[in-house]
């Protein structure tokens, strides 16, 4: 569990989801099933390590299912959000939100 | 930008917020591939179903194996155009691929044997029958290629 308690919106807030590459990459695949590694790299404008280390990171999490497949010849890697990394993400852009409308 | 979450303020969060809007994928073209495909599968289902009442011997085994390149050249398109699977795109797919060959073979191929059981099929006949078919992947098809973005 990432989350932390207490009342507040920012206490809501998913400590994984949280660090800005890992928020664009969940952000990124919230709206697909499934996206080409490539495609979300090119997307979220980060280099291979960088995607490739922190998309890990998110599937160590439980968030990303990373799959390994080929079209045609060529190796391709897909990521896509399990259930519990659409539930975290919902929540944290709730409290997001929550603390963008708060004075 | 602090990854500190706990000291998140309301000008940061609005910031996250709005990076993520111009940051998304675009997946608008990867739709229309899916919408395509489905469609061209649905009616590759309708036309090789009508063709198989219209024709025997040779032009049915022509027919068959037109139907399978056609089938399998979709697919295989579909999977080397697109680089995202927008939300439900697999699903609709499936449904409605699903939905024709359900409709095909529990509703218009039992029609069509029963009324060709007592005079020869005719074409409108055929032909409405492999439309029927097609219906369900055709709506599957509208349905992904009106989704959002």
């Amino acid at each position: 569990m990432t989350l932390t308690e207490g009342c507040h919106a920012r206490h809501q807030l998913d400590a994984v989801i949280h660090a800005p590459v890992r928020f664009s990459i969940v952000a990124a695949l919230s709206a697909v099933d499934e996206a080409e590694f490539a495609h979300v790299r090119d997307t979220i404008e980060l280099s291979d390590s960088v995607l490739s280390r922190q998309s890990t990171h998110l599937e160590v999490a439980g968030y990303v299912k990373i799959r390994k497949g080929h079209v045609g010849k060529r190796p391709r890697t897909w990521l896509s959000l399990t259930s519990a990394g659409r539930a975290a993400y919902a929540r944290h852009l709730e409290a997001l939100r929550a603390i963008a409308d708060s004075v | 930008m602090s990854t500190d979450h706990t000291q998140l303020t309301p000008e940061q969060a609005r910031h996250q917020l709005h990076t993520i809007q111009s940051r998304s994928l675009r997946f608008a073209g990867d739709r229309r591939v899916y919408a395509v495909g489905t469609a061209i599968s649905g009616l590759a289902l309708g036309v090789f179903m009508a063709a198989r009442n219209a024709v025997s011997g040779t032009s049915d085994i022509l027919a068959s194996l037109v139907f399978f390149v056609i089938w399998l050249g979709a697919a295989f398109w579909v999977q080397r155009a697109t680089r995202t699977v927008p939300r439900r795109t697999k699903l609709w797919t499936g449904l409605g691929i699903g939905g024709s060959l359900v409709v095909a073979l529990v509703a218009v191929l039992p029609w069509l044997n029963l009324q060709a059981q007592t005079e020869p099929n005719t074409w409108p006949m055929v032909l409405l029958g492999g439309l029927v078919v097609a219906a369900p992947s055709l709506f599957a098809a509208a349905v992904i290629a009106r989704g959002r973005q």
